[in-house]
């Protein structure tokens, strides 16, 4: 796991759930956080309050935030929760994303788990296709990085 | 920088050229301060220049500044 390897050597990853790919980022804020924190098997990492990635807007349900507090332990929350249209999936793309998506990294987000490596000047290094980040060369990437090394001209893999 | 002098300077005391350069140096200030910063693409030169919501408030992404992230937007389906 890249996170617990490299991160005493200053790497952090930035989690924000997108409930425009299918609509898969139903729950709130609070229910998306406790599932990434599941799916990375870590929770000491943030995960922010979900936004919208995509230049135009999605329309997507997603369960009422109000309704947190009686559905957050239930498995089955996204079948028995009220739902309603989820602004997160039809508002403006997040500026964290319009800034991430400048070129030559720009070009609509395809789906969850896209990736963007950012330097520790803040500019953006890489960016990864949804897939497996370690086939695309991260590990290296991630290395140079934290060393303050220029990356390698070229990825491993083009992100489109 | 204050153009209070320069709201009552008679012009027929100044070139033509001087007048309107300080009439489009007025109005650069003007627009200066009411032009909304944060222009996402063009402004911005570092992520951890950024804000984002987080447990619904606005947290700094300086705090993340000197370090090296990966940003990924995730779901959970």
């Amino acid at each position: 796991m890249l996170y617990k390897k490299y991160r005493d050597d200053g790497f952090e990853i930035l989690a924000f759930p997108v409930n425009q790919f299918g609509c898969q980022a139903p729950g709130t804020s609070e229910m998306e956080r406790e599932y990434a924190y599941r799916k990375f098997q870590m929770d000491d990492f943030p995960v922010f309050d979900k936004i919208a990635v995509k230049s135009k807007p999605v329309r997507c349900k997603g369960i009422d935030p109000a309704s947190y507090e009686e559905f957050k332990d239930d498995p089955d929350a996204i079948l028995t929760a009220p739902l309603i249209d989820d602004v997160t999936s039809s508002s403006p793309e997040s500026p964290v994303y319009a800034f991430l998506k400048q070129p030559p990294f720009d070009g609509e987000i395809p789906w969850n788990y896209t990736k963007f490596l950012v330097g520790r000047d803040g500019k953006v290094l890489r960016r990864y296709s949804p897939g497996d980040p370690l086939e695309q060369g991260m590990e290296e990437d991630l290395k140079r990085a934290l060393a303050g090394k220029e990356l390698s001209a070229k990825p491993k893999n083009p992100y489109l | 920088m204050d153009y209070a002098d320069d709201n009552v300077v008679d012009s027929s005391s100044l070139g033509r050229r001087t007048a309107l350069a300080r009439v489009a140096a007025i109005a650069a200030t003007i627009g200066a301060t009411t032009t909304p910063v944060a222009h996402a693409r063009g402004g911005v030169e570092s992520l951890y220049d950024l804000t984002a919501m987080q447990y619904g408030k606005e947290r700094s992404l300086g705090d993340f500044k000197n370090k090296v992230t990966v940003v990924v937007n995730v779901a959970s389906e």
